[in-house]
């Protein structure tokens, strides 16, 4: 049985919010998103430790703390290190991406153009991390 | 008479008849002891002449035994006795035949013949008689006599003797040393050295060398000492040798040293002393023999300081330090006690004094009161406007002279010169008028255009160093503009496709909001939109590519370009009508394998999307020459015409507009090829195909 996983996006473009959001709905998913538009909303959403994510879909290219920025906080904080957090980016660049996993990521996705391959990369990227045992699922 | 009478007459007589005997009977006794006496006398006188005989006769065999002629001749010179040396002297033989000496005597010494023979007269001998005599067959000899006279026993003369010594040879032989000697007389007074002979420091003779070179005449040089003529600052050298050549170690010596000439100046002379001892060893005289070097010795003094100099100043960055090495160097070339160096200040036009030598130095090794002078004041300030270099021989007679410190009766000043304009002054002093000379003004410009040198070099330095701090800096500020360019690369490229991805998405959902409500046109133009945004963010995508290739340093590993091609046939859509094949198999390069990686990929997908052939082929081959490859990409495509050959490298010039192509790719190739220091050039034929052609650097 599939778990329902609290999913935190931390996304600045409003219609990447609403393909995420409109991926899940298409794809009939209980999945619970909860938004932030930049790194430090995230950080404020995940002072709140009895509502922790499960996992956190990151976008590198923010305005005000950039997606690598959060990184590097998130897996300073002894609470926070554990959460899976997959990055969610359209930069190819060889250096974000090794940087990246030298912090610690859980995954590397690239947005395809295509709206099709960006479902199918969700729906795949979802199904996955809701079979994995989770250190905060309920 | 009585008888008693005659009794005692009678016995009176025997009484005396008695004592009559008895006397005449000592009478007899002591007779014969006065003969016997007598007798013992003459046998004793006869003794004693036999004695004297005998003397004279073993006398005379030494003298006939001796090796030299000995003769007895009477009182008028008669010859009556002659040893063998004697006759073979003088050819006679006084057995055979008379000789006498007066016809002996050569004609010339007759005089002093007849003076000798009166004092042989007077005296009773002579000696040391030294003349010639004429032989039997009239050869003339020299001869050395020593005669006596010879007396009877009434102390009568009667005759006279002679030892004559053959001197001929010797004679000779002195006469030929004193030949020689007069010779080398000549020679030591002509000698082009100076020759002393000196006794316990006194000349006891000098030849004319010496006195020129000193510039004394013979009889002063005779009633001075060595010492007199002696600098004492070359005392501790010579008191070395000497005491070496007293203590008998050493017979002679050579040294280098300096004479006082009568006029007060001093000459430097190579010396070499020799010692004459006598039988005992001790020193009777020394023989020294004086070259005059000091010419030789100040041109090796200008080539030492010259190198003294060069030496110091190599290297040296500035023109303080440089002024500091050489300031101490020139004062002890020149013998001054006063050198100064200047330095030009052009902006406040001025002089300064930025290194010294002498009083104007303190113990810190600092300038005391340093002079600024004006340009053109004072003769340093003259020489740093006019540029050239003076003696002044008598600076009372020059109204431009400043005292510093202390008024010195000549100066010299020569300027430093860069590119004909002066930048320092050499400048010295010394109390003596007419002190300085060509050779030092000379040597001093030749310093100073050393030191003009090394500043220029120094000077030169300075600007590359300063050349080639801006150029790290710029390399610095490059290549974080290359990363900073390279990070907006991705974020433009990021930006921009952000928006192209919502459009997709936007229009999918259009379409999936809409199903079946669009009609065919809408449909299509749906479509269009997509394809148009793939080709857009193929666009970015190169773009990105392009000015990703030399951003990075690439790091060089060995990249295999078979498994590269592997790869690339993997990954690229290979029709099935096309086939890639290598004739050979390719090398591996050292390199960076997504750049090498980038050249066949967008060479390959090139051939593929341009070949229009049934039967399309794209064949890879490459050589190897000495310093690089070289590769080839042949296909049997469209072809490209001659006068695109050129322009196909340039960035979005794409000759066929098409979906896949951007005109970006053959822009990425010869970027990476640029960067591996190769060529690339085409060959092409319309229709019948391409081969690209490249070359690699090993």
């Amino acid at each position: 049985m599939k778990a329902n996983l609290n999913v935190l996006l931390i996304e600045d473009d409003t219609i990447e919010i609403m393909k995420l959001n409109r991926t899940i709905s298409t794809l009939k998913l209980n999945h619970n998103i909860v938004e932030a538009n930049n790194g430090e909303d995230a950080l404020k959403i995940l002072e709140r430790k009895e509502a922790l994510p499960d996992i956190i879909l990151l976008d590198l290219n923010m305005p005000k703390i950039n997606g690598i920025e959060f990184l590097s906080i998130l897996k300073k904080d002894s609470l926070l290190k554990h959460i899976p957090t997959i990055v969610l980016t359209t930069s190819n660049n060889q250096k974000d991406l090794l940087e990246c996993y030298k912090i610690g990521i859980a995954g590397y996705v690239l947005k395809p153009l295509r709206y099709e391959d960006y479902v199918s990369k969700i729906e795949i990227l979802l199904s996955y991390w809701s079979i994995n045992e989770l250190t905060t699922a309920i | 008479m009585s008888q008693n009478q005659i009794d005692i007459l009678q016995r009176a007589l025997k009484r005396e008849k008695l004592a009559r005997k008895q006397a005449e009977k000592i009478l007899e006794e002591k007779s014969l002891q006065l003969y016997n006496t007598a007798e013992e006398l003459k046998y004793a006188n006869e003794k004693l002449e036999g004695l004297l005989d005998e003397k004279t006769t073993q006398l005379q065999g030494i003298f006939e035994n001796i090796n030299d002629a000995y003769i007895v001749m009477d009182l008028e010179g008669n010859v009556i006795k002659m040893n063998d040396a004697a006759v073979e002297l003088f050819g006679y033989d006084i057995n055979k035949e008379t000789v006498n000496v007066i016809s002996l005597i050569y004609k010339e010494d007759y005089t002093y013949a007849m003076e000798s023979f009166m004092e042989l007269g007077d005296k009773g001998y002579f000696s040391d008689y030294t003349a010639r005599v004429y032989t039997k067959t009239k050869a003339v000899k020299w001869v050395h006599i020593n005669a006596s006279i010879v007396y009877d026993k009434q102390k009568q003369p009667i005759a006279a003797q002679g030892i004559i010594r053959d001197i001929t040879e010797s004679k000779y032989t002195a006469e030929l040393i004193e030949e020689q000697r007069v010779e080398l007389d000549i020679i030591v007074e002509n000698a082009p050295f100076g020759i002393a002979l000196t006794q316990y420091g006194k000349m006891v003779k000098t030849n004319k060398a010496f006195q020129d070179s000193l510039g004394f005449t013979e009889e002063e040089l005779e009633n001075i000492t060595v010492k007199d003529i002696s600098v004492a600052e070359d005392f501790p050298e010579s008191k070395i040798y000497i005491d070496k050549m007293d203590a008998g170690e050493i017979n002679n010596f050579v040294l280098d040293k300096r004479y006082k000439k009568k006029d007060g100046s001093i000459i430097w002379a190579k010396t070499s002393v020799n010692a004459v001892r006598d039988q005992t060893g001790k020193i009777k005289y020394q023989v020294a023999l004086i070259e005059d070097i000091t010419s030789q010795r100040e041109k090796a003094l200008i080539i030492n300081m010259i190198n003294e100099v060069a030496k110091s100043v190599l290297g040296k960055m500035n023109i303080y330090e440089i002024a500091w090495e050489i300031v101490n160097s020139i004062a002890k070339f020149l013998g001054t006690e006063d050198c100064v160096i200047y330095l030009v200040n052009t902006r406040q036009k001025t002089i300064e004094q930025i290194a010294a030598f002498g009083d104007k130095v303190n113990k810190s090794n600092k300038i005391v009161n340093t002079v600024i002078l004006p340009l053109g004041e004072g003769i340093v300030g003259r020489v740093a406007q006019t540029g050239v270099a003076e003696i002044i021989n008598d600076t009372s007679k020059d109204a431009a002279y400043v005292v510093d410190g202390k008024r010195r009766n000549s100066e010299i000043t020569i300027p430093i010169l860069n590119n004909g304009e002066v930048i320092g002054i050499i400048d010295a002093e010394h109390k003596s008028k007419n002190y300085f000379n060509k050779q030092h003004l000379k040597t001093i410009q030749n310093i100073a255009s050393l030191v003009a040198m090394q500043l220029k070099s120094a000077i030169n330095l300075r600007a590359r160093e300063k050349v080639e701090a801006k150029n790290d800096e710029l390399l610095l500020a490059l290549a974080k503009s290359n990363d900073e360019l390279q990070e907006y690369a991705h974020i433009v490229s990021h930006d921009l496709k952000s928006p192209l991805r919502s459009i997709n998405a936007l229009t999918s959902w259009i379409k999936e909001d809409n199903k079946g409500q669009l009609d065919e046109a809408s449909l299509q133009n749906f479509a269009l939109i997509e394809t148009t945004l793939e080709k857009m963010e193929q666009l970015i995508t190169d773009i990105l590519e392009y000015s990703s290739v030399g951003a990075n340093d690439f790091d060089l590993q060995d990249v295999n370009l078979n498994e590269i091609v592997d790869e690339l046939k993997q990954v690229l859509f290979v029709p099935e009508h096309i086939s890639i094949r290598t004739l050979k198999t390719l090398p591996i390069l050292k390199g960076d394998k997504t750049k090498l990686k980038q050249v066949f990929q967008n060479l390959i997908s090139n051939a593929i999307k341009f070949n229009d052939k049934a039967k399309g082929s794209i064949e890879i081959d490459y050589f190897e020459h000495k310093s690089y490859y070289q590769f080839s990409v042949k296909d049997n495509g469209v072809g490209i015409e001659s006068k695109y050959h050129d322009k196909i490298f340039k960035i979005f010039h794409a000759l066929n507009k098409s979906k896949d192509s951007t005109g970006i790719g053959l822009s990425i190739v010869k970027k990476v090829i640029d960067l591996y220091q190769g060529e690339i050039w085409v060959e092409s034929e319309l229709t019948k195909g391409t081969t690209f052609h490249f070359t690699i650097k090993k």
